[in-house]
């Protein structure tokens, strides 16, 4: 039976399941590693979720990719990061490190790569 | 430079405006005899002769320039000046005037003396320019305080965000009383 019904896919010209091309990764998943990775690295106090991600989280939206943009043109991808970072840190070194870790982190878990990441430092936290 | 200009605009169009008003709002109230001699006037030496048709049209000209100005001047995109951008290997950092601004408060508000600031910061030619406006204690020496706050900034902003101050503007404008509070 089994058999029978892979034949009918394969004489169908269905894709195979592990097939390379089949696999989409959304600009939105990218967004939420993206914005994971950034929030880990020493030094980002926050995101910066902006007018609109402001709004659905006081509504009690979650917006797990605040303060990410991924856009993904002719097969590159770029990121910008909105982040409010510590007092002390300094500002050049960190957002290096955050391009760093996030280029890392995304193209580990999805392999797909990340030429341009764009840090927005939208803010200075001192943990008043 | 064009704040000069824009000014100069305004008046020369704010007194025009105003002439033209006042002419409008005399023909209501009885003064008819001096609206009848202005447009018999403007009829038989403006509109029935060609010798002012220049004239006439570069006035209109000029209106239509000011107006335009003044329009427009209304929807410059000014949010250019919000950041400033550098560039490394794996794309721009921006940093923006908001982070100057915390920075800016928070440090000053540290020091002792100091009841209130407001900081408000602008990029010219790449470097930043901040204004600091201050709420002091009455006991407090004031050009001290005030040169220990630009010293404070300007290293602040200098190490952490690597960015070239050209000026900190302090000001005192007030000194805090109890019965403000």
């Amino acid at each position: 039976m089994d058999k029978s019904f892979d034949d009918d896919n394969m004489m169908n010209g269905y894709p195979e399941e592990n097939d390379k091309e089949d696999i989409l990764i959304t600009d939105e998943v990218i967004a939420v590693i993206a914005g994971i990775a950034c929030s880990e690295v020493e030094g980002v106090a926050s995101m910066s979720p902006g007018i609109a991600g402001g709004l659905v989280e006081a509504f009690g939206g979650e917006n797990p990719a605040k303060g990410v943009k991924v856009e993904t043109k002719n097969d590159e991808t770029t990121i910008d990061l909105y982040v409010i970072v510590k007092y002390g840190y300094r500002i050049p070194d960190l957002a290096w490190k955050i391009q760093e870790k996030v280029k890392d982190t995304v193209e580990a878990l999805t392999s797909i790569s990340v030429p341009v990441v764009n840090i927005h430092v939208q803010g200075v936290d001192f943990g008043e | 430079m064009s704040n000069y200009l824009f000014r100069v605009l305004a008046v020369i169009y704010a007194f025009l405006a105003s002439v033209a008003s006042a002419v409008i709002m005399i023909s209501p109230f009885g003064n008819k005899i001096l609206m009848e001699y202005i447009i018999e006037y403007t009829n038989a030496n403006f509109f029935q002769s060609n010798r002012y048709d220049i004239m006439l049209f570069i006035i209109g000209l000029v209106f239509l320039c000011l107006n335009v100005f003044f329009l427009t001047s209304g929807i410059k995109n000014t949010r250019s000046s919000k950041y400033l951008v550098t560039e490394n290997e794996s794309g721009v950092v921006r940093i923006s005037t908001t982070a100057i601004e915390n920075v800016a408060n928070s440090l000053s508000r540290r020091f002792q003396g100091v009841k209130d600031a407001k900081a408000k910061a602008y990029f010219k030619k790449d470097k930043v320019n901040i204004i600091v406006k201050l709420s002091v204690m009455p006991d407090v020496h004031v050009p001290n305080l005030c040169k220990s706050i630009q010293d404070r900034i300007k290293g602040s902003v200098e190490v952490t965000m690597d960015l070239e101050v050209q000026n900190i503007s302090v000001s005192v404008d007030s000194v805090y009383t109890a019965t403000q509070s």
